[in-house]
């Protein structure tokens, strides 16, 4: 019971809520805080706002019932098509009640429109902006007897429009139009909802502000060079397309800007084009030209362009925009992950090896090959081998266990060709026994050089991460027994190599993430310590609280050691929840986008705390050396360890838990974390 | 000129080289020098019997063994068995290393804490645990593997008292040789081990977290560690399903055979010994075949104590006596007994000499210098004329000889360690004081002296 009728006060919640974020998305802010400043914008003539809200309730009403997405329905673009039916209704013709029937049939036939609409573009993932505001209004200023021929005088509230009028004699003219051009977004032909509505687009987004004042100012140009003044200007189309391209469909860059001055030069021809066109026919031009210009020039940017090419400004999926700003921090988001390697590789072989030939080797890693590794197994003095070295199984790495470095399925595999005697390669079958494995993401691994039958896969066959594929061994053009390694883009041998990085690893006894093993260094795997890890993190259902002092800012953050629905264990924190991926020794966060980020590259701060938890340990263990720091007994505090790299202290009491942190960030802010309960 | 001993002739049918009915033939190089130092001066220096220890071949031995395992199964860890020789710079030189502490006692088990070893670098194994030894190790992360009913029932009073579940491994043994070892933990084939796994889970205060299994020692067959892997794998699979035990480790123990030849074997140790690759070659990928995924591979511990120390220490003695037996055979008397080289029970030393004495050898019974019948170090030994004052070179006599070792008529003799040029003495000779040290001689029983001195 309780929780059907919370459900039933919920939707018409929803539905109000979509409503009124309608008219932010008319002028790209969709918020309530500058939705609500322009709806009061529209109330400068209280008929004109009063028929805004008929046209958008009915509207959204309308697609509520018609779109089967939630998200896209409560996206507030239905809403914007029926606010502006209604204002322009308001507008362009004599109210009476035979308007306020067509304002409800024409919002309606709005909302039928975009929903269509919306299903026809989402194919080409363009937006519908108010192509069936556009629509719908020529429809019903066609309908005999509606159309009032001239702009109609409506009747605003008395004080306001006096001080519309005292403003208009005190400001210069040219000043006067530019602000009241903004309220023209909402048909207001007024200056203090020009000024609500810049105020309330400077509320939301810098960029957007900045956008739509150069586009109305390049506007402003425009049309006094083809028309000679500034007479009959209302300048909508020019803003509208300026907001669109300077960031909000566009990703904010130099190149954006060109694209947006260059789509506002558009706007004013298309502009004066058919201004003269539609006069004949007594229609006003709305916002025929935006809408124009913005499709046709997103539809070669998301669906023409090869997305490779880097000159290209940037669009955004849709369901992605929130804001110019936000735009931006997921564009270089996106550029750091497009840029790096699909795969995420761990060293192809247990114990300690080493590099006897590393990218752009001496021998023959070169050219398009020149991203791979040789791998041999050295003792402490650096020999490969034990005896005279005449017989293959005298080399240490002869018959060890070779191993997939990353989950994919078995492209190729080679099992037949002889091991040579030391010191003889065979130039015919340069590859000997190989494996190659298909990451499935455009990625391959190859692997070579293997035992002579001793390869355990089959083509077609799926591989674990650190499953076994065969034994080391010293076929092909190779004169000592090692693994050769490489990630490719194609699965044929001898394919263009990919420069790759190892996830995680020791090189020469450090700990490191996304490291190039050079040249002669000592390199292997870290070990998997998932379960002992994992009890040391904390128990199932713990809750460890922090209290953070950072500079003046203190806050607590707490965080939840638990399983997820699978089992796994997940840290949960206030809204992100960190997973365990048990092929992987990483943790993965899970935003509540429900998009993947992996959690080494992220900078939000328990993260950094869980990432220090699950290498530390092993480092107390074995007495590895962090990467930039040490580990040392601390002498304040007895039988705690401390390590200390460049930017962290941790101390870590004798159960193995971290009792305290300092974080020193880039800006040299120094951060205090102090752990002051454990619930459990 | 030297005025020599006289010595009875007698006809000796000269043999050369070959192997024959007495083993092997000894080296034809003499053996002057000793991990870079001259024999007769390191004897002039630290006297005679001297034990050697070569620091660089310790080293290489645990590096060696470690590549071989770990190269093979992630998450090795190589736990230096105590008792085969616990000299406190031996098991420096290892934890140094990384080798991990493997004790099977109290008194082990403190010198691996005095060596600042880490509780939960410490492997207590053995049969006998008193209950304050079983208490500090819990306390200090120890991993405690159980040996018997009466232990397990002393751990969970422990539990109790502790507060807590405490997590420990269980001994196992399978029949694997003859005679075979049934001494150490629960017998599998029998349902023992079973029966013990299930009684500590049931019980609710103790958590199976780890399996140990010795399969003996000195086992020179692989395949002997092959069957005892496979027993592991198939008792860990049978106990996961029933009583869903999740191990942390198991223990595949020690055993691995060095460079000496056992006494009853028909050839050499040169032959017959495995390399520590063989032996990793047959354990790993049986281990790796258990019942767990990626995420949950148990960490492999194996506890070497012959296969490290052995062969890197030889040992130095000296020629007091030669004299013909009734048969006919040659005896020769060195200085060092079975006291200090209790090992001869089982290996046929190579007994190696220092001067060149030509390549004409002769059977010959080698005695230790103890006033004992049983003091024979070795029954037949192809030596080259050997004369009192010259030395003999014993190589591979690191395990078990320095720690069972037992004091009788004469003084233990001094250990020391070469290491890169570098001689370091580290355990000195022993004095008498040392040794009478801890007696006490009522006055009452030494009236005697009053009436000697009138």
């Amino acid at each position: 019971m309780k929780h059907s009728s919370s459900k039933a006060t919920a939707e018409p919640l929803a539905y109000l809520r979509t409503c009124l974020k309608s008219y932010g998305v008319v002028a790209f802010a969709p918020h309530p805080v500058p939705a609500t400043l322009m709806l009061l914008a529209t109330f400068y003539y209280p008929l004109a706002g009063l028929m805004g809200i008929t046209g958008n309730l009915i509207a959204s009403l309308t697609a509520r019932w018609l779109h089967p997405v939630r998200a896209v329905r409560e996206s507030g673009i239905f809403g914007v098509n029926g606010i502006l039916v209604g204002l322009a209704l308001a507008k362009y013709s004599v109210p009476s009640m035979k308007i306020w029937v067509l304002l409800i049939l024409g919002a309606g036939l709005a909302g039928i429109l975009s929903t269509a609409l919306a299903g026809y573009f989402a194919k080409y993932d363009l937006p519908i902006l108010s192509i069936p505001f556009t629509a719908v209004v020529w429809l019903l200023l066609l309908t005999p007897g509606t159309a009032a021929g001239h702009e109609t005088a409506l009747t605003s509230f008395t004080g306001l429009q006096n001080i519309d009028l005292w403003l208009f004699s005190k400001l210069p003219y040219v000043l006067f139009e530019y602000l009241k051009m903004f309220g023209s977004i909402f048909f207001q032909s007024n200056l203090l909802s020009g000024v609500l509505v810049l105020a309330a687009i400077a509320i939301y987004s810098r960029i957007s502000v900045i956008a739509g004042l150069w586009g109305g100012f390049l506007g402003m140009l425009v049309y006094v060079f083809i028309h000679g003044s500034l007479i009959g200007f209302d300048g909508l189309n020019y803003v509208l397309i300026a907001l669109a391209m300077g960031g909000f469909f566009v990703v904010h860059s130099f190149r954006s800007v060109g694209l947006m001055t260059a789509a506002i030069l558009m706007v004013g021809l298309v502009e004066a084009g058919t201004r003269e066109l539609l006069q004949s026919s007594g229609l006003p031009l709305l916002i025929f030209p935006f809408n124009l210009v913005a499709i046709l020039l997103l539809f070669p940017l998301k669906n023409i362009l090869s997305p490779e090419n880097s000159k290209r400004p940037v669009p955004i999926p849709l369901y992605l925009i929130k804001s110019p700003e936000s735009n931006l921090r997921w564009y270089r988001r996106w550029v750091l992950y497009s840029s790096r390697q699909k795969t995420l590789l761990t060293m192809p072989f247990l114990g300690e090896w080493s590099v006897l030939q590393g990218n752009d080797g001496e021998w023959t890693h070169k050219g398009t090959g020149r991203y791979a590794w040789d791998f041999v197994v050295r003792d402490q003095s650096g020999s490969q081998l034990k005896g005279f070295g005449n017989r293959v199984e005298d080399y240490y790495a002869y018959g060890l266990p070779v191993l997939a470095p990353a989950p994919g399925m078995v492209f190729a595999v080679e099992n037949r060709v002889n091991d040579n005697p030391p010191q003889t390669a065979n130039t015919e079958q340069n590859w000997g026994n190989y494996v190659i494995i298909d990451h499935q993401n455009g990625e391959y691994s190859e692997l070579s050089h293997l035992k002579q039958g001793s390869v355990v896969v089959k083509p077609g066959q799926y591989l674990q991460r650190g499953e076994l594929i065969g034994y080391c061994g010293n076929s092909g053009r190779s004169p000592v027994p090692h693994i050769h390694y490489q990630l490719q883009q194609e699965g044929r041998l001898s394919s263009v190599t990919i420069p790759a990085n190892f996830s995680e690893g020791l090189m020469n006894g450090q700990i490191l993430v996304h490291f190039v093993p050079e040249h002669d260094a000592r390199v292997g795997p870290l070990e998997s310590d998932t379960l002992p890890l994992w009890t040391l993190l904390g128990k199932e259902t713990d809750v460890w609280v922090y209290r953070v002092r950072e500079s003046l800012l203190k806050f607590r953050e707490s965080l939840t050691f638990s399983t997820d629905e699978f089992g796994n264990p997940a840290i949960l924190g206030k809204d992100n929840r960190l997973w365990h991926i048990i092929d992987m020794p990483h943790f993965i966060e899970i935003r509540p986008d429900f998009k993947t980020y992996p959690s080494l590259i992220n900078p939000s701060l328990w993260i950094d705390i869980v990432g220090e938890r699950l290498i530390l340990p092993k480092i107390l263990r074995d007495g590895f050396k962090w990467k930039d720091g040490e580990v040392r007994a601390s002498e304040r505090m007895p039988g705690c360890m401390v390590v200390i790299t460049a930017n962290r202290k941790i101390v870590i009491d004798p159960s193995g838990r971290l009792s305290e942190m300092s974080l020193v960030d880039r800006s040299d802010k120094i951060m205090t974390l102090i752990k002051i309960q454990h619930k459990t | 000129m030297e005025k020599k001993s006289y010595v009875k002739p007698t006809i000796v049918r000269h043999s050369i080289g070959v192997m024959n009915k007495y083993g092997r033939p000894p080296a034809t190089v003499p053996m002057s020098r000793l991990a870079g130092f001259d024999v007769k001066e390191l004897v002039a220096q630290y006297g005679s019997p001297l034990y050697v220890l070569s620091v660089n071949q310790l080293r290489q031995q645990y590096q060696n063994l470690f590549r071989a395992f770990s190269t093979r199964y992630p998450g090795t860890r190589v736990a230096y068995s105590y008792k085969t020789n616990y000299l406190k710079a031996i098991c420096s030189i290892l934890h140094s290393e990384g080798a991990w502490a493997e004790v099977v006692s109290g008194f082990e088990y403190d010198i691996a804490r005095d060596l600042d070893m880490p509780g939960d670098k410490i492997i207590f194994n053995g049969p006998y645990k008193t209950r304050e030894e079983l208490t500090r190790a819990f306390t200090e992360g120890a991993m405690v593997n159980l040996d018997n009913y009466d232990e397990i029932q002393v751990c969970e009073g422990l539990a109790d008292e502790m507060g807590k579940k405490l997590p420990v491994g269980v001994r196992v043994n399978m029949d694997l040789n003859n005679p075979p070892w049934h001494k150490f933990g629960f017998n599998i084939e029998a349902g023992h081990a079973y029966e013990a796994v299930k009684r500590i889970q049931t019980g609710g205060k103790l958590d199976v977290t780890g399996l140990h299994i010795h399969v003996g020692t000195y086992v020179d067959d692989v395949n002997i560690y092959a069957a005892a892997a496979r027993g592991l794998v198939s008792f860990y699979t049978y106990i996961k399903e029933q009583l869903g035990v999740r191990l942390k480790y198991w223990d595949m123990g020690g055993g691995y055979a060095s460079h000496n030849t056992l006494n009853w074997a028909w050839q050499s140790a040169e032959y017959t010994c495995p390399t520590v690759d063989q032996y990793a070659e047959v354990i790993c990928p049986i281990l790796l075949n258990g019942p767990f995924g990626s995420g949950d591979v148990p960490k492999l511990f194996i506890e070497p104590g012959r296969a490290l120390v052995d062969e890197p220490i030889s040992m130095i003695t000296t020629v007091v006596a030669q004299k013909r037996l009734p048969g006919g055979k040659r005896g020769v008397i060195v200085d060092a007994g079975m006291n200090v080289l209790s090992s001869v029970q089982w290996y046929n030393y190579n007994f190696q000499t220092v001067q060149d004495s030509g390549v004409t050898v002769e059977d010959t019974i080698l005695y230790g210098g103890l006033c004992m019948n049983i003091d024979v170090l070795r029954q037949s030994a192809a030596l080259p004329p050997v004369r009192r004052g010259e030395h003999l070179v014993i190589p591979h006599v690191g395990a078990y000889n320095i720690s069972q070792s037992w004091q009788f008529i004469y003084l233990r003799p001094a250990v020391i360690a070469v290491d890169d040029g570098k001689i370091h003495v580290i355990k000195s000779r022993e004095t008498r004081d040392y040794v009478q040290k801890m007696e006490q001689v009522p006055d009452e029983f030494q009236t005697y002296r009053t009436v000697n001195r009138k």
